[in-house]
């Protein structure tokens, strides 16, 4: 099996996927040409001025318009990467014996091919307009915007294998995009700017690209401005084929869930076990959950709990503390246990996220005492245990006070058939009763993770939500 | 069990740490274990155990920070392209390109592996037809178009194009329907039949067990049972009973539960006691003794029984065992909890 056996078998892979989607083909001629229909007749006022000798606007503007359909066949390569991703191809690809770089150059290839046809296409028209085509230089144009659309074919794929999701990805595209094409003087030439703009223009490296295309268009191909933009615009291919061909040697998917890592986290009173979940996308908060006494933290009211926060982006962590772990059944000291909670939940929380803690019986009593110390933005406390079950209104007995105390906002959400009994509404920020549920809250989860989504929706910092990067079309 | 030299897959003291925000959360703690060649072998554990972890380490995917994995008579860390060769890999994500046909996808996996093309076409023909995907031009449409138990047949017949010595399956049935799973069973219990070595990762009881012949139970990065799953029922657990008295109010049902379980535990044929969702549990080793003991103790209170059931030990037990916690997801634990809380 050969490297260029895999090559090519990759890139007829890749040209067979863009071929059964016409649309892109259209689109990729068509925005050159409307470049040349709509805004080259605006040039024309600005003939005879100082960069556009009489009669050769189309000569200034039809090599940056070339430009500019080598960067977008290229910059277009990453989306489908993190949709392949995401889909496992990737992976699977991985575990073949096949060339991770044979990989990449199957879509540079392709995309090399997306610049050449329509930009042959465009020289054609073009001179049927009045570009004065000096074919010798053109055909050595091609082959240096082949180079550039391999750069950016190569840096988009690693961009894409990097940040792993589309809307990062439009992000860095967007933002980059700009500065770099108004930079190279693609549409107008820097040199008719003021000085500190050339000066930021020597600092691109597609600038050099754009003036030694002006230069082959012209017909001038033995000049120090081809030269220079030859190596330029070759050392950057070189840098992002390594830099592309490493991403597919470490690509590894998101999770459609995101991660889940089970961890031990040591305090001094043992180990704790504690599941942790990642958001496939940056986490706007944390929660922290935990199980009553004697349980465990995968209970359906605790789940439902989980979800709720996961849906609204969190970090999500389940946490078994030490005295379960040890198999005890009891938590022992209030004192020892609240000690060993607030170190599982400062060694979690080192992220500087918002901090929402919570737990069932028992574990939202910890919640309530330690949400002070551990700087929680909220308390989630199921199934709060106001008493000993069937025994209310022992004086000095009831654990309101801890609810009270928690100096935080708290939701509280018990059952109406609750023997441990129901806090007062103005024991906690929201206090919820639910119909039908006992101490357990095991019947209807999914009243529990509405009530708390809505709620977690309140809390300042975790309910605004920041403005979303604004999806872009992908330009392929 | 199974000889070092011959082993399909030798796997010893395997470590891997990832960097969660800047935090490093250990996934495996030290994963032991062998794979004789011929036989299907499970990975069974919760989420996050630490499974897919594993197999992305064997696969070649991802290294391992410390630890030996010999993979087909290779080295994971020293020799990754032979082990690539001599494996064939079935991901959870799938990884079929949607935007091909299904034998577009299948040749192309061929050749990368080296097959002709007139061999990739012949080894092609004949996995459509294994497969049942052969049919009615199903091959030559649109993965986009296939049903999700159509596309998981290919995905595994994308994984053994090359007919690999070991095949690695990540939670193999996960979202196909019971016709589909089962199917599914018979063709991976075909492969081991034509002597290949199936490694899978499951978080399903029953696949563990009905599928596997040896498996090994993960739980935070470790393995804390292997063996059969004859061998691991039989030497983890016993049979279970459980007894929900009956009573007037509801409330005092834990309580009772807990006084009759703390009364059983001593008896020479009950293993262990629990109460659990105001039923008495019972480990026993004499199911016909104590489920006579159970009524007798009732009976002398005037106690009057709810229900009463008796349960075969699985894979579950084994895992409740070792870990004090449950494989499935039930989230019933009502009462203990809380009458361990009034105690305290």
């Amino acid at each position: 099996m050969t490297f260029a056996l895999q090559t090519e078998l990759f890139f007829r892979r890749k040209l067979l996927e863009t071929l059964r989607q016409p649309v892109w083909l259209v689109t990729g001629l068509i925005t050159p040409l409307l470049y040349l229909a709509l805004f080259a007749p605006l040039l024309r006022s600005l003939a005879g001025g100082p960069a556009f000798p009489p009669g050769q606007v189309l000569d200034v503007f039809v090599p940056g318009v070339l430009v500019l359909i080598a960067f977008g066949a290229g910059m277009g390569a990453g989306w489908p990467v993190i949709w392949e991703l995401d889909s496992g191809v990737i992976e699977r690809l991985r575990v073949t014996p096949a060339s991770r770089f044979a990989l990449l150059l199957g879509t540079v290839l392709r995309d090399v091919v997306m610049f050449a046809v329509p930009g042959v296409v465009v020289m054609a028209i073009a001179a049927i307009f009045g570009f004065h085509a000096h074919w010798g230089g053109l055909v050595v144009l091609l082959v240096l915007l082949a180079l550039l659309a391999a750069a950016c074919s190569a840096t988009s794929s690693a961009l894409g294998l990097n940040l792993k999701q589309i809307g990062s990805l439009a992000a860095v595209v967007t933002g980059v995009q700009l500065p770099l094409t108004l930079l190279s003087g693609i549409l107008l030439p820097l040199s008719l700017g003021p000085e500190w703009l050339r000066v930021l223009g020597h600092l691109n490296p597609m600038y050099y690209a754009v003036q030694a295309s002006r230069s082959l268009a012209a017909g001038s191909v033995l000049t120090g401005t081809v030269g220079l933009g030859f190596l330029v615009t070759g050392a950057a291919a070189a840098l992002a084929l390594w830099w592309g061909t490493r991403s597919y040697q470490r690509a590894m998917a998101l999770s459609p869930a995101g991660t889940v890592t089970a961890v031990e986290i040591m305090t001094n009173a043992g180990p704790a076990h504690v599941v942790v979940e990642e958001p496939a996308g940056r986490p706007r908060f944390l929660a922290v959950l935990t199980h009553g006494a004697g349980g465990t933290p995968d209970t359906r009211d605790v789940l439902a709990v989980r979800d709720a926060a996961r849906g609204l982006g969190a970090v999500t962590a389940l946490v078994t503390q030490p005295y379960r772990v040890r198999g005890g059944r009891a938590p022992g000291s209030a004192a020892r246990q609240d000690a060993a909670w607030a170190e599982i939940v400062t060694a979690l929380s080192d992220s500087g996220l918002p901090l929402v803690q919570g737990g069932r019986s028992n574990g939202a009593r910890v919640a309530c005492r330690t949400a002070r110390q551990v700087g929680a933005a909220g308390v989630i406390a199921l199934a709060f245990p106001l008493h000993p079950p069937g025994r209310p209104g022992q004086p000095g007995k009831s654990r309101d006070a801890e609810l009270r105390a928690a100096g935080t906002r708290v939701l509280v959400l018990n059952g109406d058939r609750d023997p441990f009994g129901i806090p007062e509404p103005d024991d906690a920020t929201r206090v919820i009763v639910l119909p039908g549920e006992t101490h357990a809250l095991s019947k209807n989860p999914a009243a529990i993770g509405d009530a708390v989504a809505r709620w977690l929706g309140t809390l300042p910092g975790i309910g605004s939500r920041p403005p979303s990067v604004s999806g872009q079309v992908p330009p392929r | 069990m199974t000889d070092t030299a011959a082993a399909a897959i030798q796997v010893t003291g395997l470590r891997k740490t990832f960097q969660v925000k800047g935090a490093p959360i250990a996934a495996l703690t030290g994963i032991d274990l062998a794979v004789a060649p011929g036989e299907i072998f499970g990975l069974l554990g919760p989420n996050g155990a630490g499974k897919t972890t594993t197999l992305r380490i064997l696969t070649t995917l991802l290294p391992a920070d410390a630890g030996e994995a010999l993979v087909a008579g290779a080295d994971v860390r020293r020799e990754p392209a032979l082990v690539r060769r001599r494996i064939g890999y079935v991901g959870q994500l799938g990884g079929a390109d949607v935007n091909a046909t299904g034998r577009e996808n299948l040749l192309l996996a061929g050749r990368l592996y080296g097959l002709s093309a007139a061999g990739a076409s012949r080894r092609c023909a004949e996995l459509l037809g294994v497969f049942g995907l052969g049919d009615g031009g199903l091959a030559d449409r649109s993965v986009r178009t296939y049903s999700g138990g159509q596309r998981r047949r290919l995905e595994v017949a994308l994984g053994i194009m090359h007919r690999p010595g070991v095949l690695f399956l990540d939670e193999p049935t996960t979202g196909l329907d019971p016709q589909n799973r089962a199917s599914l069973w018979d063709q991976v219990r075909q492969l081991r039949d034509g002597g290949a070595t199936v490694f899978l990762t499951t978080h399903y009881l029953d696949e563990a067990d009905q599928l596997s012949d040896r498996v090994a139970i993960v739980d935070h990065g470790r393995v804390i049972a292997l063996g059969t799953p004859d061998e691991l029922k039989r030497r983890y657990s016993a049979d279970t009973i459980s007894v929900t008295p009956g009573s007037g109010a509801p409330e005092a049902v834990p309580m009772l539960a807990r006084d009759l379980a703390g009364e059983l535990a001593g008896a020479p044929f009950v293993d262990r006691a629990d109460v659990e969702d105001g039923a008495i549990r019972l480990t026993v080793t004499d199911t016909t003794r104590a489920m006579a003991a159970v009524f007798g103790v009732l009976a002398a209170r005037g106690i009057p029984t709810r229900a009463a059931s008796v349960a075969r030990p699985s894979l579950d037990d084994v895992f409740l065992r070792e870990t004090g916690r449950s494989l499935r997801d039930t989230g019933e634990d009502a009462a203990t909890p809380e009458t361990a809380e009034v105690a305290a």
